[in-house]
């Protein structure tokens, strides 16, 4: 069943149908609408859960983290700024592995203040031991949401999840999204039973101290986890395809990329602009492919390096910057490749930050660019207006 | 895929008529895509949104640049923007006006098609709100969606009697424009292409700015609304001065002869049991609009505690 909303309103449903016990949010655009109408399902009782007014993002996961340790299903969302003040808390959830759910509606981080939708937000929190998951549409959004407390609650690996997705580009923009059926989604999505929470007939001590004795070998564990994940996304992703005739694929999802030269990679809703230039260069006979990174933590290197063995080149785009260094995507995938004999040329690209659109001919201009016979080195930012600047070279 | 892009201003409803058009799309079977051109949304602003209709899924994500069809829900705006900015040669714009399409000041060139939707929308909604008159127009103009599922989506989103009269609104722009046949213009994609980009002032290097930006904007041009004052009502409490988000309320406070003339009327009207005491007191301050700033957005009206601001369609 097709139904047309906002992406926003796509999410609120997800969550309904996910079952959680707590929300804790507080409002920031372009989040707002999402909460909006979680509170509103709320209140009409058609979703029995606990909506928790909080004061901050601070205090949002830090609610969320209390609630999933007695044992509740958790939810939050939100962007930018609020995502950076939760930055502390998120740490403490990875470690005391609570399969809190999060929503981040991607959008840039201050100053200059920005509204608009890059990566940023998430990007600057990969350390905090949370799977990060990027969606390229509302479908794919609302059917990660569902997705996504399997994988957090699997007993196998137990992390927080966040799904990101692109600010008004997918939060404001109304299409047809093909909706959850509840009963499958019951069948799907069990409630939420963990083995240790907190409960006063069986006293437990959570996020405890670590001594240098065993410190790092519970850093040890946490990274274990996120790499074990590395193999249950997949799964769950193809048990959900199994339910609901969606299968998103794994880590990675390849278009085109079969008999490919050249393959531009991207993250979130931008993909769906790249795979449709891809098909336009296609029928000019260019022998292009486009990979989408769906998980950026865990980051999936395997895959990478099967994707691109063979290739002449590979272009990255990343809606984020490292300053002082380059993109974050574009590290990764070039660490990746270390040890490949016959790894591609690999450029980066930052470009849509703080909104700034990326229409078919910036990535026409991207697969110019890797196509030309030049050197890779760091990050070039693209669409960049030089006529503006006010830059002395030192 | 067709391409649509609306141009109208905050408070008009574009972002919802984009929406409304792409719900009605997929009633009639369709794929479709709305989306505003996401900005911080202001009453009277200039706003763009968007719809795309497909017959296949909808992947594209960019903005639209080379639209199918513009629709302009305020002719004032033809001035101000390039509302045919990138439209394709076959294209057409439909205009909010009871101009004719030569009067529009729309290129020669652009097949132009003009509908009094202010005019409709008043007669029939009794208010202004021409964005669902001018979705009936659209499907009579252009024919790439039906009336029926134009009428279902705005009764969806504005159920009982408000539904109702936007939907006679829209049936009634439908008639008048399916009962003229399209003439796509002789001259189609002669007109010259303008520059699409904006031209941006040069940066400093850590967002700082010049001081005065408020003063600079003249967010006068944005109004549709303006406020009508009472003073002879007011009792000069100063909170719609105070909660003007512009400051375009002015205090002027009146002095020698005319300031006794203003007392004077004051006392005589509280004497006839016209006004209050209240609003005699300070009969020699008055508060005056400032038109280059007023946008129009009624807070001041909401605000006055005397209910004595009513807010006034603005005479173009
Ligand atoms: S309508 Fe009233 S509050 Fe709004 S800008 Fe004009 S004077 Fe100020
Ligand atoms: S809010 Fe109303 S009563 Fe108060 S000063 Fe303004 S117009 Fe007068």
């Amino acid at each position: 069943m097709r139904e047309i909303m906002e992406g926003s309103h796509a999410i609120a449903l997800a969550v309904k149908a996910a079952r959680p016990n707590v929300v804790a949010a507080y409002p920031i655009t372009p989040q707002t609408h999402i909460v909006e109408d979680i509170s509103q399902l709320i209140a009409d009782g058609d979703l029995d859960a606990q909506y928790v007014k909080v004061e901050s993002e601070h205090s949002a996961m830090s609610v969320c983290l209390g609630a999933s340790a007695t044992g509740a299903r958790t939810y939050t969302a939100t962007t930018s700024q609020g995502l950076a003040l939760m930055h502390e808390v998120l740490f403490n959830a990875a470690g005391m592995r609570l399969p809190i759910v999060m929503t981040v509606a991607n959008r840039a981080l201050s100053a200059p203040l920005s509204i608009w939708n890059d990566h940023q937000d998430s990007i600057s929190e990969r350390d905090s031991g949370w799977i990060q998951i990027y969606a390229e549409d509302n479908t794919e959004a609302s059917d990660l949401t569902i997705q996504a407390y399997r994988i957090a609650e699997d007993s196998r690996i137990q992390v927080p999840v966040m799904v990101c997705m692109d600010g008004y580009t997918l939060t404001h923009t109304y299409e047809p999204v093909e909706l959850l059926e509840q009963d499958l989604v019951d069948d799907f999505l069990p409630p939420y039973r963990p083995t240790d929470f907190l409960n006063v007939s069986d006293p437990k001590s959570f996020g405890m101290f670590a001594d240098p004795n065993y410190y790092t070998e519970f850093r040890y564990q946490n990274h274990r986890a996120l790499e074990a994940a590395k193999a249950v996304i997949p799964e769950i992703s193809s048990e959900f395809g199994e339910v609901f005739d969606r299968d998103y694929g794994g880590l990675i999802e390849e278009y085109r990329c079969d008999d490919a030269e050249y393959v531009l990679m991207a993250m979130g809703s931008v993909v769906g602009t790249l795979k449709d230039t891809v098909d336009d260069l296609r029928d000019d006979g260019v022998r292009v492919g486009a990979i989408k990174l769906r998980s950026y933590r865990p980051f999936p290197v395997d895959e990478i390096r099967r994707a691109l063995a063979g290739l002449e080149a590979v272009g990255i785009l990343d809606k984020n910057i490292s300053l002082g260094f380059e993109g974050a995507l574009f590290t990764d995938v070039k660490a990746s490749l270390y040890h490949d004999d016959n790894a591609p040329k690999a450029f980066g690209f930052i470009a849509g930050l703080g909104g700034r659109d990326i229409p078919k001919r910036t990535f026409v201009k991207m697969f110019d660019y890797i196509r030309e016979d030049k050197k890779s080195s760091n990050s070039e930012f693209f669409d960049l207006n030089t006529q503006i600047l006010d830059f002395q070279e030192v | 895929m067709k391409e649509v892009r609306i141009h109208g201003r905050g408070g008009q409803g574009s972002v919802t008529a984009a929406e409304l058009l792409a719900v009605a799309a997929f009633e009639d079977g369709k794929y479709s895509q709305a989306f505003p051109f996401f900005g911080v949304e202001r009453r009277g602003a200039p706003v763009t949104a968007f719809t795309r209709l497909s017959d296949k899924k909808i992947r594209l994500r960019s903005q639209i640049y080379e639209p199918d069809y513009v629709i302009v829900q305020d002719a004032t705006l033809i001035a101000a923007i390039d509302v045919t900015s990138g439209l394709k040669p076959e294209g057409m714009v439909i205009v909010n006006s009871e101009k004719s399409p030569e009067e529009t000041g729309l290129d020669a060139g652009i097949e132009v098609r003009t509908i009094d939707a202010t005019g409709i929308a008043l007669e029939i909604i009794g208010r202004p709100i021409v964005n669902t008159t001018l979705l009936g127009a659209f499907a009579g103009a252009t024919g790439e969606i039906s009336i029926e599922s134009i009428k279902r989506s705005v009764l969806a989103r504005f159920p009982g009697k408000v539904g109702e009269l936007n939907v006679r609104a829209a049936e009634k722009a439908y008639q008048i424009m399916a009962a003229t046949e399209r003439k796509p213009h002789a001259k189609a994609g002669a007109r010259e292409k303008r520059e699409t980009h904006e031209i941006h002032e040069k940066i400093g290097t850590a967002a700082i700015g010049k001081p005065g930006t408020s003063e600079i904007t003249k967010t006068g041009d944005w109004r549709v609304f303006y406020p009508e004052l009472d003073m002879e009502q007011c009792t000069r409490c100063g909170k719609c001065l105070e909660n003007c988000p512009d400051a375009a309320i002015i205090e002027r406070t009146l002095s020698g002869h005319e300031a006794d003339a203003a007392r004077k009327k004051a006392e005589e009207l509280e004497k006839a049991g016209k006004i209050k005491k209240a609003a005699v007191k300070k009969a020699h301050i008055r508060y005056e609009l400032d038109p280059t700033y007023c946008k129009g957005c009624g807070i001041c009206a909401n605000e006055c505690p005397i209910k004595g601001i009513k807010m006034k369609l603005e005479e173009k």
